[in-house]
């Protein structure tokens, strides 16, 4: 018996009770996909930056185009531009959180990447979450780099307190990757949806102005009641344990809800690729 | 043991109308053989590795990895490791360590353990000197950043699909070498899937061919030449600078091949054995000088063409011969 066979024996990873996954394991795996994010995302440098410089680009056109519309002297101005830095930033934390997923897929996909992701202990939705993980780290240091620079570009200084900035960004993000997930199950069935995520932008604005104040019932969707939240934060200095019970428990119920629900459709979707033969296809 | 165990596997593909591409395939890999699966485009080996792999769902039968069914999947991922569809199967954008880092991190490799694998295969491939993106390396190379990519993951079990496809002579020389020494030096079960003829030739312990979805033999490569092992024969003769009578060529039917050295060969296939001894009297009339008679084996490549070409439609069990 050869060496690495011996060696796999004295494991004794055939009875499957002794190799130690998951817990132990964990901050391995995260700390090694976070090294392959940065890596292939240092490899595509040159888009990364052109994808920033959009990014920039954009909150430039909307702010010099609110400064005309409501006019720079005005109070109402000031008003505007907390909700536009905040409402902006959160949309690109909430693309960016389901683009991790359904991106992933879709690359993945053409490099002939998700059978091999798929055939680990974790499986591909482990690994997905995972580097959905790896990417929040990531994702988050670039978006408080661009909050910045947004910030800058304004001249106008948001007050925000470390602790309830991320718990809202993190239960604004939550529904995104529940979203993510069912995208990625979409990405695998049916390949190109890239349509799908150019029309997606566009609703994430509209999900983030309902006006679930005076609609409750449209506190179904995602993302209002937390933008809402922070800009709350902003103009009022409301500390995360200063909002109430119940709008906690609708931005929890929000996340657990997309959670679950993205994972499922996830779940059903991957079934039906690997029923029809897809995961090779791309 | 047994590394694989396959029971009536039936795949249907939900397509209008629906695709049977396996119908009711068994075999079983014994630890340390190598297994090919053989057959033509759209005879079923890759849909088979794939439901073996649990990568597509099987319509019934059953699969067994080393005494597991193979739907518990981390079970099954731990034994088993895969190399599909030639070179698509790693992170072009990293280079051929920091793919082996990432999958054996991902198989759940401990990290100590991960590191010595890593550089254990990167010495056995050569390649240690490639610090560059795997996608500026020639396609052997990537190959081989594949096949490390899969072992890396300390599986006793590997599933090679089309191991040798677009690689240039030398390249897959190489590689059949190196899979060899796996199979040899290393201990590794290996199931393959090629429809290239000397690299089964030269791995394979044992070839099932399958074709329409249904195994129609299995048997070692010897076995499978040996079962047209008829009443044909090399016969090298000297006739100086005449050449052949076109009569005794029609009679006999016969197959000349280019003089060499003067000497010139002919292949022949007789109803009968006794029929030879009229053919030596015919070439012994014709003054031919006889230097060799020897039999005339068919190679691999014959025999499997003749098998898909004369195989009943029916389902055969695996190890009788096809008439």
């Amino acid at each position: 018996m050869s060496e690495s066979v011996r060696g796999f024996v004295n494991r004794g990873d055939r009875s499957g009770a002794s190799v130690p996954l998951r817990g132990v394991l964990l901050p391995y795996l995260f700390w090694n996909a976070l090294k392959k994010q940065w890596r292939i995302m240092r490899s595509y440098g040159f888009n990364f930056v052109l994808q920033v410089a959009s990014l920039v680009l954009f909150f430039g056109l909307i702010y010099f185009g609110a400064r005309v519309l409501v006019g720079p002297n005005s109070a109402r101005f000031g008003r505007t531009i907390e909700g536009l830095l905040i409402g902006y930033w959160l949309w690109i934390g909430v693309i960016m959180s389901w683009s991790v997923f359904a991106w992933s897929v879709i690359q993945y996909a053409q490099q002939g990447l998700l059978e091999q992701l798929f055939m680990t202990p974790w499986g591909l939705r482990g690994i997905l979450t995972l580097e959905a993980a790896a990417s929040f780290v990531l994702d988050l240091l670039l978006n408080l780099l661009l909050l910045v620079v947004f910030m800058l570009m304004s001249g106008h200084w948001l007050r925000l307190e470390p602790v309830t900035t991320f718990l809202l960004y993190v239960a604004t993000l939550l529904p995104g990757y529940g979203i993510g997930y069912a995208l990625a199950g979409l990405a695998m069935r049916f390949k190109n949806i890239q349509s799908l995520f150019n029309l997606m932008q566009f609703f994430v604005i509209g999900l983030q102005a309902m006006p679930v104040d005076r609609y409750p019932w449209l506190n179904v969707f995602p993302f209002a009641q937390s933008t809402r939240m922070l800009i709350q934060h902003v103009r009022m200095g409301t500390l995360w344990w200063e909002f109430s019970w119940q709008v906690w428990a609708i931005v929890l119920a929000q996340a657990a809800g997309y959670l679950v629900f993205g994972l499922w459709v996830y779940g059903w979707l991957e079934r039906a690729a690997r029923e029809r033969g897809l995961l090779a296809h791309y | 043991m047994l590394a694989l165990e396959v029971q009536a596997l039936h795949k249907t593909y939900p397509t209008k109308p629906p695709v049977e591409a396996v119908k009711g395939v068994s075999f079983v890999v014994p630890e340390g053989q190598i297994v090919a699966l053989l057959g033509p485009n759209g005879a079923g080996k890759t849909t088979t590795l794939k439901c073996i792999l649990n990568l597509v769902r099987p319509s019934g039968g059953q699969v067994r990895v080393y005494g597991r069914d193979h739907n518990d999947l981390p079970h099954l991922y731990r034994h088993v490791a895969a190399v599909l569809e030639g070179n698509r199967n790693i992170f072009w954008r990293l280079t051929p360590r920091q793919n082996l880092e990432i999958f054996a991190a991902y198989a759940g490799v401990p990290p100590r353990q991960a590191r010595q694998a890593i550089d254990r295969w990167m010495a056995f491939f050569g390649l240690e000197d490639l610090p560059r993106e795997t996608r500026n390396l020639s396609r052997g190379q990537q190959q081989k950043v594949a096949l490390a990519a899969a072992l890396v993951k300390e599986t006793p079990l590997l599933a090679l699909d089309e191991p040798t496809l677009g690689l240039d002579v030398e390249a897959k020389r190489e590689l059949v070498n190196l899979i060899r020494r796996l199979a040899r030096d290393e201990g590794k079960t290996i199931l393959l899937t090629s429809h290239q003829m000397d690299v089964v030739e030269a791995l394979a312990d044992r070839v099932i061919i399958i074709q329409d979805g249904r195994i129609i033999v299995e048997d070692s490569p010897e076995g499978l030449r040996r079962l047209f092992d008829i009443q044909a024969y090399r016969i090298t003769v000297q006739l100086g600078s005449a050449e052949l009578p076109p009569a005794f060529v029609s009679r006999w039917h016969a197959r000349v091949e280019p003089r060499v050295n003067g000497e010139m060969v002919l292949r022949v296939t007789l109803a009968q054995p006794q029929a030879l001894y009229r053919l030596l009297d015919d070439l012994e009339a014709l003054g031919a000088l006889l230097r060799a008679v020897e039999p005339d084996l068919p190679d691999l490549e014959e025999a499997y063409l003749r098998l898909v070409q004369t195989a009943p439609a029916a389902a055969s069990e695996p190890g009788t011969s096809v008439s």
